[in-house]
């Protein structure tokens, strides 16, 4: 028996292969690289000719009440916010994040990375799941839900143009547009990992970072003081740095390990390096434990530059200060510093909602939460605008994706069921 | 046995000659600029070594020492070498002396106040490059045996080798020594004319030498570098793991070596250390430490004596570890979030004397290839062990020999001025050669070179009169023995 949701579905299986896939593919023939790596991006205006093409594409779907407008503020890359009414009578705004730049092509493709190219279900070209399909995938969500003519709550999705570098574009727009953004209640961010094809992968942790040096008089007395921060044999950094797990955590920790294939499998491991614990341990000290890696050495070691991830939870002001006050006879400089993320947990209504589309898709899957022991600047400009919005981070990159090398590629059926779940998501909002 | 006059007749001779023949002698040598083949890549078609060799060869000439014959050995590919030999003045003399110094030079390097090659004489200095390192070893040497000859004093025979090469390859010496080992005789004492001197009230005697080893180790977790969010805490980093292997030899907190490279010190080395440890300054008062840092000798409520005993102790007796290059990790301006699929280390190891290169070479690379999986995970350890060189002990002098030699010393600095007995951090290569192709030799290892002679940089610089002094010993003892 078909559900009142399945024109939804029907929408998208029919409209995917066809206006979907060329507009995405017209997104990887721009090569809008972003401001950091193309220093004539204001001559070439091809950051602004893609905020264009998906201007021009939300036009032709006819979205009732749709504004959609490109911010260019002078000397900035171009800021696209689309803003959709709700159909609903829902009080609920969900905000859409993504964004148009790329990364720089590199060497090393087999095709053309701006000639987007089909083959064996995926689209290759750069761009393509960084993070092209993301505006796209957002707009046709909310159609699919008016072609159902199923009520949607209040739609907000921006597309900034400078994710790949400075963030200061981002804080600039969030903040002098501020009132073209609205309160939203839910964020999610297309723009994330995809950890199994069985199911969504949500990010619901981000560790943080903090870069410094430290200088002494030779090698050894440096790594003396290195070895304050983390023990050289275990590779544990000193519990002073850590943070106590949340139960809720350890759990999706542990589920994710039944879930996937060891995370060391995707490295490029020698044969037969031990790694840092099993299975599941390494989730945890990927997703939640500090790490520190020596990064630079200037004179033999005499200055050596520190990076260190910082669990999702522990503020990266904080972590500077207890750098300080275990090298308090030490030089150190302080280079960076930004503090993860920890999901706020989803209310039982969300989950319910995303729960139930995820299901829809993924036959009878939940999603999977998985945490990423790197860090998105982004969320925490989100995070600082938006304190009391839950967030769902989630999309299309898994690791053969190539999303920062060559040959970028996106599994179109995958994200055509990411699609789905939005739409259905949105629909039951 | 000579005479007070006949002292006071070598003393004065040795004055006159010093500061006419012998000082045109060697500025002459300051003019040619005979770097050592290491840093001139063209030595062979500018030919600077062979003009050295040949100045040296006219020098020695016109000095008509009697019984004298003066072998330049120039093999092709090689160095030149000088050999001068001078019969015993009384033939049944069977003891023969050999006095080596070598012509070739360092590099100028920047930072001359002067030209390196103008011999300039200011303030009793003459300053110029090879002045101290080792030009004044041949002139000091033919001035020793011509002083016994021409005030009427006995002298053994003597050998004088100058090499070519002391500041590069070691090849060059072991070729000719034993190439030519039948033009040296057996000498029963070699006197170096190319070490340390630490304070001008007498002269130095170096009685230890360190050895050396140097090595790699190379750690590699990867096939690739890997983003350090994505890896982090799933693969070992090789940067720790290189630093654990390090820890297998060294403790970085005290900076001490394992007991293994250490070595038992002679009760009458630890007697000299304590004894010059009351007459020198403070040791790390001659590096250019910042004023805050505290020397490895320092301890809280430490005499300076005592604390200049433990840093003598270190420097001569003990071993230590300096890390030389380290290749996989990039400067901070390149530096990324980054784990490196493979990282490599030079270190360069300082040997106590008695501890072989080959012996410490076995005992490195046992510490960093054990398998311990909690600690290096099974990483791929490859250690590469590079140049050594064993270090060096005198042979304690007969009491014969060490009586003569402190007259002659006491001639020259006074009744109260004995000379000192001292270590040396360094290794000079050229020790292990004599050592094995004179076995049973005594050694007097000597030399002008005080810290602010700057013999590997610039403003290299002759204490002329100090100089003077040494010669003057030197050929006192020639004429006793």
């Amino acid at each position: 028996m078909d559900s009142p949701q399945q024109p939804i579905l029907s929408y998208i299986d029919s409209t995917f292969y066809t206006t979907f896939v060329d507009a995405l593919s017209t997104f990887i023939s721009i090569p809008s690289l972003s401001p950091l790596y193309d220093p004539n991006w204001k001559e070439n205006r091809n950051l602004f000719k893609q905020a264009q093409h998906l201007t021009d594409f939300a036009n032709t779907l006819n979205i009732q009440g749709l504004t959609i407008q490109t911010l260019e503020a002078k000397g900035r890359s171009p800021f696209l916010i689309a803003d959709i009414q709700p159909t609903s009578k829902s009080t609920n705004q969900v905000l859409f994040y993504g964004h148009l730049d790329k990364q720089p092509f590199g060497d090393g493709w087999l095709t053309d990375p701006s000639t987007p190219t089909l083959k064996d279900g995926k689209l290759y070209g750069r761009g393509s799941v960084d993070d092209g399909y993301a505006f796209f995938s957002a707009i046709t969500a909310v159609k699919a839900c008016q072609i159902a003519c199923i009520p949607h709550p209040k739609v907000t999705i921006v597309i900034e143009g400078s994710e790949e570098g400075d963030i200061a574009d981002l804080l600039y727009y969030m903040g002098e547009f501020s009132h073209l953004l609205g309160l939203p209640d839910i964020v999610v961010c297309l723009d994330t990992f995809a950890a199994s094809k069985e199911s969504l992968s949500i990010t619901c942790s981000l560790r943080g970072s903090m870069t410094f040096d430290i200088e002494g008089a030779c090698l050894q007395e440096v790594m003396g003081k290195v070895e304050r921060l983390q023990d050289f044999k275990s590779q544990r950094v000193n519990k002073a740095f850590e943070v106590e797990i949340p139960e809720h955590r350890r759990i999706e920790c542990k589920y994710v390990a039944s879930k996937l294939p060891s995370l060391a499998e995707s490295l490029p491991l020698i044969d037969g390096l031990q790694v840092l614990g099993d299975k599941e341990e390494i989730i945890l000290n990927n997703y939640w434990r500090p790490t520190l890696s020596v990064i630079g050495i200037e004179e033999l070691g005499k200055k050596i530059r520190l990076s260190m991830r910082l669990p999702p939870t522990l503020d990266s002001q904080k972590a500077k200060q207890i750098v300080l006050e275990i090298l308090s006879d030490t030089k150190v400089t302080f280079l960076g510093n930004g503090t993860g993320f920890n999901s706020p947990a989803l209310s039982d209504q969300v989950m319910k909602s995303l729960n139930e589309a995820h299901s829809q898709v993924f036959k009878g899957e939940k999603p999977l939460f998985i945490g990423c022991g790197a860090s998105i600047p982004f969320m925490e400009v989100f995070k600082a605008k938006f304190p009391k919005a839950q967030y769902i981070l989630t999309g299309c990159a898994f690791l053969d994706s190539n999303a920062h090398s060559a040959n970028e590629n996106i599994d179109l059926d995958y994200c055509k069921k990411l699609m789905k779940v939005i739409a259905l998501f949105l629909s039951q909002l | 046995m000579e005479s007070t006059s006949d002292t006071t007749k070598v003393i004065d001779y040795v004055k006159e000659q010093f500061f006419g023949h012998y000082l045109e002698g060697l500025k002459e040598f300051v003019r040619i600029p005979s770097l050592a083949p290491l840093y001139d890549p063209k030595w062979q078609e500018n030919g600077h070594l062979y003009r050295q060799c040949d100045h040296l060869e006219s020098f020695a000439k016109a000095q008509n020492i009697k019984g004298c014959t003066i072998t330049p050995i120039k093999d092709a590919g090689r160095s030149p070498f000088l050999i001068v030999n001078v019969e015993p003045s009384d033939p049944a003399n069977t003891n023969c002396v050999l006095l080596y110094g070598h012509m070739d030079k360092q590099p100028f390097g920047e930072g001359w106040v002067t030209d390196p090659c103008d011999p300039v004489i200011k303030d009793g200095k003459m300053w110029g490059r090879g002045s101290v390192d080792d030009g004044y070893a041949f002139f000091s040497a033919v001035l020793a045996i011509k002083a016994c000859q021409e005030n009427g004093l006995s002298h053994p025979r003597c050998v004088i080798t100058i090499e070519g090469s002391e500041e590069g390859e070691i090849d060059d010496l072991l070729y000719y020594i034993q190439s030519y080992k039948h033009l040296m005789g057996h000498p029963n004492m070699v006197i170096c004319l190319d070490a340390g001197a630490s304070s001008t009230d007498c002269l130095s005697i170096t009685s230890t030498l360190r050895g050396y080893l140097d090595f790699d180790v190379k750690v590699r977790v990867a096939d690739n570098n890997m983003h350090s969010g994505i890896a982090s805490g799933i693969c070992p980093n090789p940067f720790h793991i290189m630093m654990t292997l390090l820890q297998r030899l060294q403790d970085f907190k005290t900076q001490q070596l394992i007991d293994e490279l250490q070595v038992q010190i002679p009760e009458h080395r630890i007697h000299e250390c304590h004894s010059i440890a009351n007459k020198l300054p403070l040791l790390s008062k001659s590096l250019p430490m910042l004023d805050q840092v505290k020397s490895q000798g320092y301890k809280e409520g430490v005499s300076k004596e005592e604390e200049n005993y433990a840093l003598i102790i270190n420097n001569s007796w003990r071993p230590s570890l300096s890390v030389t290059g380290f290749e996989g990790l990039p400067p901070f301006e390149k530096a990324g979030n980054v784990i490196y699929k493979e990282l490599k280390m030079r270190c360069s190891l300082r040997l106590p004397p008695g501890l072989t290169a080959k012996a410490a070479a076995e005992i490195v690379r046992g510490k960093l290839t054990e398998k311990r999986d909690d600690e290096t995970y099974n990483a791929q350890i490859d250690v590469i062990i590079g140049e050594g060189g064993n270090g060096f002990d005198a042979p304690k002098l007969p009491d014969l020999i060490h009586d003569k030699f402190n007259a002659s010393h006491k001639s020259v600095f006074g009744d109260e001025n004995l000379p000192m007995f001292i270590g040396c951090g360094g290794s000079i290569p050229f020790m292990e050669v004599f050592e094995q192709n004179f076995p049973g030799t005594q050694f007097l290892l000597t030399g002008c070179g005080f810290l602010d002679c700057n013999a590997h940089s610039a403003n290299e610089n002759l204490d002329l009169d100090y100089c003077r002094k040494l010669t003057t010993v030197v050929s006192l003892l020639l004429s006793k023995m």
